[in-house]
């Protein structure tokens, strides 16, 4: 389809017009940095993810997360699994959560399973959701 | 919360009272004193005010208070907001308020005895809604 050349701004004018889209807004990081508002990243079902995760923004699972993972927010949907060492201000579990898991928030869903090392500050488990380990709070304030 | 309207194999340890022992309960046990020992019951309410320390098997248990030492609930576990356990701690099923306390050594169990174990799917189509 339409090629927008960076260089030419000129150039995107004319294109313009035959594209009743809009054009290209600015998606670069450079530009997002003035405004800290993240859009959550996701890996969605059927995807296999094995390494380090570190962002200061959101992430969804809806497939598989393996590894070293410091967030702002974690996302486990019912089909997502996360295994490994997770760092997070909050995490959400609706799926499969296990390994050494550090977070503020933990909110475990009613068909969710928790298991491993697991330390806290603010818990909440809903009916039916499991959690079994090492359990730890960390005093909230 | 709960009717203390049956008081017949009931046991109420009261706000201010501390108690020492070996307690069987085939009905409610509800603890708003403190309770130090070993307690065997259908029910476990542990009040606000209300303290255990020590091994507590139950089939339910709701805690608003603290349980220290070791729990089984062979059925249900229900920890308010205001609620904290700690120690070894095995259920079947499990409720956490946000700001409840859940600290140690957690294992799930399966119902070992009483085997009505209802499908963990809830039969929602109530064709109620027309």
């Amino acid at each position: 389809m339409a090629i927008f050349s960076k260089g030419g701004p000129k150039d995107k004018e004319d294109e313009v017009l035959d594209l009743p889209e809009a054009p290209a807004a600015p998606e670069d990081q450079s530009a997002t940095n003035a405004a800290p508002q993240h859009k959550p990243s996701i890996i969605s079902e059927g995807f296999s993810f094995v390494g380090e995760v570190n962002a200061t923004g959101s992430l969804s699972v809806e497939g598989r997360l393996s590894g070293t993972i410091n967030l702002s927010a974690l996302n486990i949907s019912a089909t997502g699994s996360v295994d490994g060492i997770v760092n997070s201000a909050v995490i959400n579990v609706k799926g499969k959560l296990s390994g050494t898991i550090s977070c503020g928030d933990l909110i475990v869903g009613g068909r969710a399973t928790v298991s491993g090392k697991i330390t806290y500050k603010k818990l909440t488990i809903q009916k039916g959701g499991v959690i079994m380990g090492e359990i730890k709070q960390l005093s909230a304030n | 919360m709960s009717d203390t309207v049956v008081q017949s194999g009931c046991l109420f340890v009261g706000e201010g009272v501390t108690v020492k022992g070996n307690f069987s309960v085939p009905n409610i046990a509800t603890v708003a004193g403190v309770l130090e020992g070993d307690i065997s019951a259908h029910q476990v309410n542990i009040s606000e005010t209300g303290f255990i320390k020590g091994s507590v098997k139950a089939d339910v248990v709701h805690v608003l208070g603290e349980l220290h030492d070791s729990l089984v609930a062979n059925k249900s576990l229900f920890i308010r907001s205001t609620g904290a356990v700690i120690g070894d701690v095995k259920y079947v099923e499990i409720e956490i308020e946000k700001n409840g306390v859940l600290q140690g050594q957690i294992e799930k169990i399966n119902r070992s005895d009483t085997e009505q174990t209802p499908p963990m799917e809830p039969l929602t189509n109530t064709p109620g809604e027309a």
